[in-house]
């Protein structure tokens, strides 16, 4: 019973895999088999299947790598067989899909490697290898970079962001292979490359006049603890106004005049039998109430500034800056230990 | 005095320490209380209505007060006053007057003051010398002129306590005050206008009378900071 459920489980499965996986499976099994008859010598056998696999009639989807193998053993096959030129031209196949193909001398005849280097000899190609996720401490490490040409050519290599001419070259000379550079993250100034999108540009242009060309899509971001936000510049409503509104000057000539009723009032109102006599002293002080108002008035009028204001705003800014001067402060600390994050974006290679 | 010469020594060497002990007490004490002095000078005027006769009495006064502040909303002052008062009357007579006078004021908000405050005044004539002896309470607004550079003071008390040597108590003792104060940092310049009133009941061979008390006075005063 369990053995026939698992049966069916296995056909349901088998059902449901993804027809791409089963196709690749497919073309790697028959480059298996062809890779074998071909060390077998018997590259006619290993011929037909390579054959099948490059077809464009063939049912199975064959990836770049795959395609590139089966370049290459078709034309050591065809070296083998002494056809020369079909060999160096599907070589040639194999090496402008991939630049960095070579014929390993352990595995592949002195004969073979002959005709693989004639066709680097015809084929100039550039191209890089695709940039791995990586992250970076600007200070110190650096993004690896490795481009190849098939050609001695002059080879630029340069990272540029997207929507912005300037950049960096990171390599203008003579090159041929496979060359390893290194890209510290920053730009052309020393600055940090900012965060967004970049294109890594691979440009050969051989002593022929031939010019080939690659490019590779990052993304790089910044990786660092989380900035604080300054804080704005105080705004007017936020201030005390810096200048005495006229009711001022009239509220303090008001108190004045009043304390002066209130030195009248005093006598009367608690000494109404004592009143006889006059009241000398009630009106000295009513005229010192007066005076005080009169002298607050004009004061007023003639110095508007609120000095007092002025020192409260000054005192709130100079607070404001330092504040902001902080928080400044502990923003550049944590970006200072700002790491660099490269990552290809995928679909855009 | 067996060991004259041990005894300078020792004087020597303690005194220095001392000085330097009070000295620091000093400065903490005047930190602490902020203390304040000023000098006065006054017009003092005694009326007497009684029925029927009327008197009145003035003359220039002097005097001192201090101010402490034990707290931050507490103050404290002692003034003493003392002059003459001539006669401005026919009935009156020329007197001798002394008072001494401590108040205490609690901020309540920041433009109203709680005070309470006990004053002994002593009128002294060539026929007799009379003592009063009051408490009083009261309160007192502030308003402020020139962003608090002057300062407005109105104020009035109810004084429920009053002795008077050789005489009963009045049945109603209040007293109300206007004053106009401009301050510094350290100096401070004032006028006060006080008012007082005492209703003294007709009794047996003492006819119903009221009294009197004003006074005007300009202050100036210096208040001690430490740095």
């Amino acid at each position: 019973m369990r053995r026939r459920l698992a049966l069916v489980l296995l056909a349901i499965a088998g059902a449901l895999a993804p027809a791409t996986m089963r196709a690749q499976t497919t073309t790697a099994e028959s480059l298996v088999e062809a890779v074998r008859l071909y060390e077998d010598l018997q590259v006619e056998r290993a011929l037909v299947i390579l054959r099948g696999v490059i077809s464009p009639s063939s049912p199975f989807e064959v990836s770049r790598e795959q395609r590139v193998q089966a370049y290459v053993y078709i034309g050591a096959s065809l070296a083998i067989l002494g056809r020369r030129d079909s060999a160096v031209t599907y070589f040639r196949a194999a090496i402008e899909r991939d630049p960095f193909v070579d014929l390993d001398p352990a595995r592949f005849t002195e004969k073979e490697r002959t005709a693989f280097a004639d066709a680097r000899q015809r084929t100039l190609a550039v191209a890089m290898k695709p940039v791995a996720a990586r992250r970076l401490d600007p200070a110190s490490d650096q993004l690896p970079l490795s481009i190849v040409t098939t050609q001695p050519a002059q080879l630029r290599v340069e990272m540029r962001a997207v929507g912005d001419t300037s950049g960096i070259v990171l390599l203008d000379r003579e090159s041929e292979g496979v060359r390893e550079i290194g890209w510290n993250a920053r730009l052309a100034n020393g600055a940090i490359a900012p965060p967004g999108r970049y294109l890594l540009f691979v440009r050969a242009l051989a002593g022929s006049g031939a010019v080939d060309s690659a490019v590779q899509v990052l993304d790089v971001t910044h990786d660092h603890p989380p900035l604080e936000d300054s804080l704005p510049p105080l705004r007017p409503e936020e201030l005390l106004p810096e200048r005495h509104p006229a009711s001022v000057a009239r509220g303090d000539l008001a108190r004045g005049l009043g304390l002066a009723a209130i030195a009248l009032a005093l006598p009367v109102v608690t000494n109404p039998r004592l009143s006889g006599g006059g009241q000398p002293l009630a009106k000295a002080a009513a005229l010192g109430g007066v005076a005080a108002g009169v002298a607050a008035y004009i004061d007023r009028r003639r110095h508007p500034v609120d000095r007092e204001a002025i020192v409260a705003n000054t005192r709130r800014r100079t607070e404001r800056a330092a504040h902001n001067a902080e928080v400044a402060r502990r923003n550049a600390e944590r970006l200072a230990a700002t790491r660099i994050v490269v990552a290809p974006v995928p679909g855009l290679q | 005095m067996r060991h004259p010469l041990l005894t300078a020594l020792l004087a020597l060497a303690v005194l220095p320490a001392a000085a330097r002990a009070q000295s620091a007490w000093i400065e903490s004490a005047l930190a602490r209380t902020r203390p304040a002095v000023s000098a006065t000078v006054g017009l003092m005027e005694h009326r007497v209505a009684a029925d029927p006769g009327y008197e009145r009495a003035s003359g220039l006064v002097f005097g001192g007060q201090v101010d402490l502040v034990p707290m931050p909303n507490a103050s404290v002052s002692l003034r003493a006053l003392g002059g003459t008062l001539d006669p401005r009357s026919p009935a009156a007579e020329g007197r001798d007057v002394g008072e001494l006078e401590a108040r205490a004021r609690v901020r309540l908000l920041p433009w109203l003051d709680a005070g309470a405050g006990a004053t002994v005044r002593s009128f002294a004539s060539t026929l007799a010398r009379q003592r009063w002896t009051q408490f009083a309470v009261g309160a007192e607004s502030r308003m402020s002129l020139l962003q608090g550079r002057i300062v407005g003071v109105a104020g009035g008390s109810l004084i429920p306590v009053v002795r008077v040597s050789g005489q009963p108590s009045p049945t109603l003792a209040v007293a109300a005050l206007m004053g106009i104060r401009s301050t510094t940092r350290q100096y401070e310049l004032g006028l006060d206008y006080l008012v007082e009133r005492y209703d003294f009941a007709a009794t047996a061979g003492r006819v119903k009378r009221a009294e009197g008390n004003s006074v005007l006075a300009i202050r100036a005063g210096y208040r001690f900071r430490v740095r």
